[in-house]
């Protein structure tokens, strides 16, 4: 589990303990991974990067251990297309299609769960949809990344895939939507914006937490972070619908609640949410770090 | 018009199969490689990282992927998760457009990351 995490989310470290987990904070005394970012940092915070190293350093030198992840690969993105079939047959219980769709971008999986079937689907029968993946501009992979291949972790222990990158090596800065703070974004997410049958948009937190407060007094579900960033997608579409006048069906993925991260709520009504914007400078630094990779034809 | 707020599927309409995009893609995703030599990677350069059951879901390009029933089993815990039609959001924003949105927060973690876990253990 990243440190900062480990530090700031108990409550969700507390509920994997429940189900029989051991947390370990990464960067952890364990593996040559971690030891090497603990000798030239002992107060590291983590990234989700160094965390896979980890965990593949160990997946890989131990015969009955696996690696399991929570996002990005094609795999991950085919299970969570249970969202969206689920919901092609609600929609069509409620008599209706949608001509946008909405998700928030982290690794790429829940936004691949909702979007893909209907994104199948306009590819096999020419059924349009306007599909746009939300991301945080202080981690913007799609919007501001490279497409390049890179490795999805911070020692280079994973294969190399084709992606919207921000550099390896990048580490985001702590904003409240942990669940983001990824340097890449899955292969086929990127690959589909790169055939242009999706768009992507980033939005500061402090607009996306406003979003979030107005979406839960109007419908009693308090958002996580994360989903946040689609309810600001999805309201800045239905505020477009108003002023033009058209009613059109909006669908997003309220991809889960925030009852684990109430802190963050209590940073923005306290006035604490800064809106971090990442650097031209630190990004070129980052992405001077990619891997030079001969393109196979 | 019926003013539905939650549409709910039956248990028993929790799907039997994944979609695969790979199937219908117009051109093929780029091939994944490996870090040291930088050539394509085959299955067995993934196998002492993954199970070879997902190794093979990940490059698979068939359209239709079983879900195996144990899995099922398990998703039935909190699946299928509701699709709610956020009216009251509409009217709070005065807006013509019919907003949806499907909740994930009804899974035991409170997101849609069981999705994969569960078949990730199994
Ligand atoms: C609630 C929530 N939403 C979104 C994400 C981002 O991941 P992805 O883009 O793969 O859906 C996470 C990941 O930790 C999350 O916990």
């Amino acid at each position: 589990m990243v440190r900062v995490s480990y530090d700031q989310k108990p409550y969700r470290r507390a509920l994997m303990e429940t189900y029989g987990a051991k947390c370990i904070p990464s960067p952890s005394n364990l593996t040559n991974a971690g030891r090497t970012i603990l000798a030239k940092r002992p107060d590291h915070p983590g990234s989700l990067g160094i965390a896979i190293s980890e965990a593949v350093e160990i997946a890989a030198q131990n015969d009955d251990t696996k690696y399991a992840l929570g996002s990005v690969l094609n795999h991950v993105l085919l299970h969570q297309t249970i969202i969206g079939i689920e919901s092609m047959e609600q929609l069509e219980m409620a008599g209706d299609y949608p001509d946008i769709i909405v998700g928030c971008t982290g690794g790429g999986s829940n936004f691949a769960g909702i979007a893909f079937p209907f994104i199948g689907a306009q590819l096999r029968s020419g059924k349009k949809v306007d599909v746009i993946a939300v991301e945080p501009a202080a981690c913007p992979s799609l919007t501001r990344g490279r497409y390049a291949y890179d490795f999805g972790d911070t020692a280079h222990l994973t294969p190399l895939t084709k992606m919207h990158t921000l550099g390896s090596t990048f580490t985001p800065p702590g904003f409240h939507a942990g669940g983001l703070r990824y340097h890449g974004m899955a292969p086929m997410v990127s690959h589909l914006q790169e055939l242009g049958l999706i768009r992507s948009t980033a939005y500061h937190q402090t607009k996306v937490f406003d979003a979030g407060v107005q979406f839960a007094r109007a419908e009693g579900i308090v958002p996580a972070p994360e989903a946040n960033h689609a309810v600001r997608g999805a309201i800045d579409e239905a505020i477009r619908c108003r002023e033009e006048g058209t009613s059109r069906a909006i669908l997003f993925n309220l991809c889960g609640h925030g009852h684990f991260d109430m802190q963050a709520y209590i940073d923005y009504f306290g006035g604490k949410l800064k809106d971090l914007n990442y650097d031209e400078s630190e990004l070129a630094m980052a992405l001077a770090g990619l891997p030079s990779v001969a393109e196979p034809a | 018009m019926t003013d539905t707020v939650k549409y709910v599927l039956d248990e028993s309409r929790i799907p039997k199969a994944w979609y695969n995009l790979q199937a219908d893609l117009p051109k093929p995703l780029p091939p994944v490689l490996h870090p040291g030599t930088k050539q394509p990677v085959g299955p067995d350069d993934l196998a002492p990282l993954f199970p070879m059951e997902l190794i093979m879901q990940e490059v698979t390009r068939e359209r239709d992927v079983p879900i195996p029933g144990p899995v099922r089993d398990v998703y039935r815990q909190w699946r299928p998760a509701p699709l709610y039609r956020a009216r009251r959001l509409e009217k709070a924003l005065q807006t013509p457009a019919r907003i949806y949105y499907k909740y994930e927060g009804v899974s035991p973690a409170g997101s849609h990351k069981p999705n994969t876990a569960v078949p990730q253990a199994f």
